[in-house]
């Protein structure tokens, strides 16, 4: 296996990273704004991002004439534990409406009601029925008129290439070297500017699907860009756990009709910890309180908790929880008789890279939107508030990133940090190495542990634990690390080693963060400190990386919350209470 | 592994599972490689894969959401498309890629045909008036999810079809007849749809019924193709279809 071929030169005025919407969102609005663009995606288009499995909906439409972006914007900050980005936040509140415009006209059709206005929903936490929908298939329909918009416009897509690392030209972003995954030949783009839009890390945990590996994170890091709030992840608490083979999420559908979580002596313990909500206190709450059940020794046998709605007529499951009852179905289970096992697990991640209104990350030349970001969602990210930031924040780092692309010089051609990639990768496959060790069961132990260390129940000696294992795994175990699979095309396992060393600096950083946060706040919740601290953690921790003769490292800064926009005390109903949830 | 499987330690029974493999840089033609696998009840044959991944047999598939959402992980699984993420883990089960699209590697298939057939087809609203849409008409609502919408792209269907089962058949094939019905559902269309779907070979269409009952999100392809066509003979009939291009007609061999 030879690497040593020089790789081959693409230009371009704006790179995307990325493939979900907010990719595709970034994509058109810098073509729209007459920029050159080049898209590349680490799976194939419309396919690879977490977008299409965005069931529930999108909160642009404030329709009810009480509500308006200011309430909108509340509801976010107390969701977010006021860890937001406030002037990030006004923008997602007020902006969205257009975009319900603009994905009919790029091909989309959302619901309406009777009299042909558009039907909106209420989540969790919203004080306002505001978001539209498309069925029970809302990304998947925001995707399919994205994607056919990115076809209108015959931007150019590099289906499954993996962009490795941005390119610097002094202190500047300039592109990234990729790897393009299906032929093993080495692309150095060359960008004016370049745009994240890739998804968030958590599948450091073990979340439940192929996604969000937290490449962009460090990428934006080692490029020079912050991150912050690295210690929020959001878990949901009704993950399909047993049987095997079904995936995914229990929508919350099935709480909301009465369904019931019980431990292995068949107590309904909701009751205990929340007698007046029950099963329909917050996700975070459940989320909590299913892993004590856990912890206690009344957990189902193959770890997770039972779900029953077997005590439900079945007509009413039949009718009103169609998609559960089929799905379990098709595997032979009927749930109508039998509870199934579910457990929390991770589903979102909150941090990410530090992006303003403008999305221009603190690097110039690097804008980042969507779910890699940070600030939009704070410590909590509140139901149907992705599906906005997607689109608004997608469509603001296209015209931020073309606007600059026609300012900024062309890149000068000279290309820091690409050779430290083909050398790594050419270390990958020298299997002399006289003890070599594979990706899998490395990844496995790390996703394992992540869920036990630093899940849903902190505390500090898990966490220091897990520390020390990213540090042992980095300093004994990552040199060490080889590739089996001698092919050149499509070798997924690669892959898989290459983000190997992106998730142990971003562990280590999510580590030190939780750590560091004394107090609990939204997903953070530390059993040493179960309340929240509004004295003290009025303040986001940010990562960068700073350079000195001699020293190259990540630090992290403790900043406080600019409260610009809304003040604590502005809202007595959360400024009076100490509990971490909303 | 591509992604978290939780452990399975107390199998039930040990399964034999047969894989087409084949690496373009090594092999000369695919061949059968057979592959001891512990099953657990309700497991499925992604998981089976990735158990696979875990022990060091590295087979190159695509996978992604895993709940039927994405449509990557399509293959033929004894002889029939389907999706890996939904289909039961059974005993001397027999894997093999997707015949329609060129094979590359194992269970990979070279899908860079699909996004010049969108482009081809142009299937996007062409009314850009920048007005919104102020109602949508109850014909294109009605059934907007049930009929097309959920359509996830897995290309089973096209490999189940008998009449376009390769890429330069005269007759695109289910999935792009779906599409074509539902770009013209849209009200932004603005596209004489029947016309494209005659163009297309939607008269080669024997209605064989073959792609019926392989999607994975229970859509007719079918329904939408007699419904294509029974506009079709009605435009015609009334004669109100545009000029139409010159030497086209229904089911008519397309121009290379």
């Amino acid at each position: 296996m030879s690497w040593s071929s020089e790789p081959e030169t693409l230009r371009t005025d704006v790179l995307v990273i990325g493939g979900g919407a907010a990719a595709c969102m970034a994509a058109v609005s810098a073509h729209q704004e007459g920029a050159r663009v080049l898209m590349v995606d680490k799976g194939q288009l419309a396919k690879s991002g977490c977008s299409p499995n965005a069931h529930g909906g999108a909160a642009l439409f404030q329709k009810d004439p009480n509500d308006s972006w200011r309430v909108h914007a509340e509801d976010t900050l107390m969701s977010g534990g006021f860890m937001n980005d406030q002037e990030v936040v006004r923008v997602l509140c007020s902006e969205g409406r257009k975009f319900v415009h603009r994905l009919e006209e790029y091909g989309a059709l959302w619901d309406r009601d009777p009299d042909g206005s558009y039907a909106v929903r209420q989540f969790g936490g919203h004080r306002f029925k505001r978001s539209v929908f498309s069925a029970d298939e809302t990304g998947h329909e925001m995707m399919n008129a994205m994607k056919r918009e990115v076809f209108r416009r015959n931007i150019q897509v590099l289906n499954e290439t993996m962009a490795l690392k941005i390119v610097k030209d002094e202190e500047r972003a300039v592109g990234a070297f990729c790897w393009d995954i299906g032929t093993g030949r080495l692309i150095d783009i060359q960008a004016t500017a370049t745009i994240l839009a890739t998804a968030d890390a958590a599948g450091l945990w073990p979340s439940a699907s192929e996604r969000q590996r937290g490449d962009g994170f460090y990428l934006a890091l080692d490029a020079g860009a912050e991150l912050a709030d690295l210690e929020f992840i959001q878990y949901h608490p009704t993950h399909a756990w047993w049987p095997f083979g079904v995936r995914g999420s229990v929508s919350e559908s099935f709480r909301i009709e009465g369904g019931w979580l019980l431990n292995s002596e068949g107590e309904r313990f909701m009751e205990r910890y929340d007698p007046e909500k029950k099963e329909l206190a917050t996700r975070d709450k459940v989320s909590v309180c299913s892993y004590l059940e856990i912890r206690e020794g009344r957990g189902a046998p193959h770890g997770g908790i039972y779900a029953s709605v077997a005590h439900l007529p079945a007509k009413v499951i039949k009718e009103r929880l169609r998609v559960i009852y089929r799905k379990y179905l098709s595997y032979g289970y009927d749930v109508t008789k039998d509870p199934i096992e579910i457990r929390p697990r991770p589903h979102y991640h909150c941090g990410g890279v530090r992006a303003n209104a403008r999305s221009e990350t603190t690097l110039p030349g690097l804008y980042a939107a969507g779910a890699v970001t940070a600030g939009v969602h704070g410590a909590n990210r509140l139901g149907s508030n992705s599906l906005v930031d997607i689109l608004v924040f997608g469509d603001i780092a296209g015209r931020s990133a073309a606007d600059y692309a026609v300012r900024a010089p062309a890149p000068s051609g000279r290309r820091q940090g690409a050779a430290d990639m083909v050398a790594r990768v050419e270390r990958l496959f020298d299997l002399a190495e006289d003890k070599p060790l594979p990706t899998a069961p490395m990844r496995r132990r790390h996703v394992e542990w992540m869920d036990s260390r630093l899940g849903v129940l902190r505390n500090p000696e898990g966490m220091r634990e897990m520390l020390a294992e990213v540090q042992r795994t980095r300093e004994e175990e990552l040199p060490r690390l080889r590739v089996f699979d001698r092919s050149r095309i499509y070798n997924f396992e690669l892959r898989d080693a290459l983000e190997m060393f992106y998730r142990l600096d971003v562990e280590d950083m999510v580590c030190r963060s939780a750590l560091m946060r004394t107090e609990s706040r939204g997903s953070h919740y530390r059993e040493d400190y179960p309340r929240r601290n509004d004295r003290e953690w009025l303040h986001n921790i940010v990562w960068l990386r700073r350079s000195s003769p001699g020293k190259d490292e990540f630090v992290h800064e403790i900043r406080p919350v600019a409260q610009t926009v809304i003040r604590l005390e502005d809202v007595p109903a959360y400024a009076g209470q100490d509990t971490p949830w909303h | 592994m591509t992604s978290y499987i939780p452990p399975i330690d107390k199998p039930q029974a040990i399964y034999t599972l047969s894989v087409k493999r084949f690496d373009p840089e090594r092999d000369s033609a695919p061949h059968w490689e057979t592959y001891q696998v512990p099953w657990v009840v309700t497991m499925t044959v992604v998981e089976a894969l990735e158990w696979l991944w875990d022990q060091g047999h590295y087979i190159a598939f695509r996978t992604n959401c895993r709940e039927f959402t994405c449509g990557s992980c399509a293959m033929l699984i004894n002889g029939k498309p389907a999706l890996a993420c939904d289909t039961p883990l059974k005993d001397r089960m027999r894997i093999e890629p997707l015949t329609r699209y060129p094979l590359v590697k194992d269970l990979v298939v070279d899908q860079s045909a699909v996004p010049k057939k969108w482009k081809e087809l142009k299937l996007w609203p062409h009314v850009r008036d920048g007005k919104p849409i102020d109602e949508v008409s109850a014909e294109s609502r009605a059934g907007w999810h049930r009929s097309f919408a959920r359509c996830i792209e897995c290309y089973i269907c096209l490999d189940a079809c008998p009449v376009s089962d390769t890429e330069d058949s005269e007759y695109d094939g289910p999935m792009w007849m779906l599409q074509i019905a539902r770009a013209r559902a849209h009200p932004k269309d603005g596209q004489d749809r029947l016309e494209q779907a005659a163009q297309r070979g939607i008269g080669a269409c024997t209605t064989c019924y073959e792609c019926e009952g392989v999607c994975p999100v229970n859509l007719s392809p079918i329904k939408e193709i007699q419904r294509l066509r029974s506009g079709l003979v009605r435009q015609r009939l009334v004669g109100r279809r545009p000029a139409r291009p010159e030497g086209t007609r229904l089911g008519q061999r397309r121009k290379q």
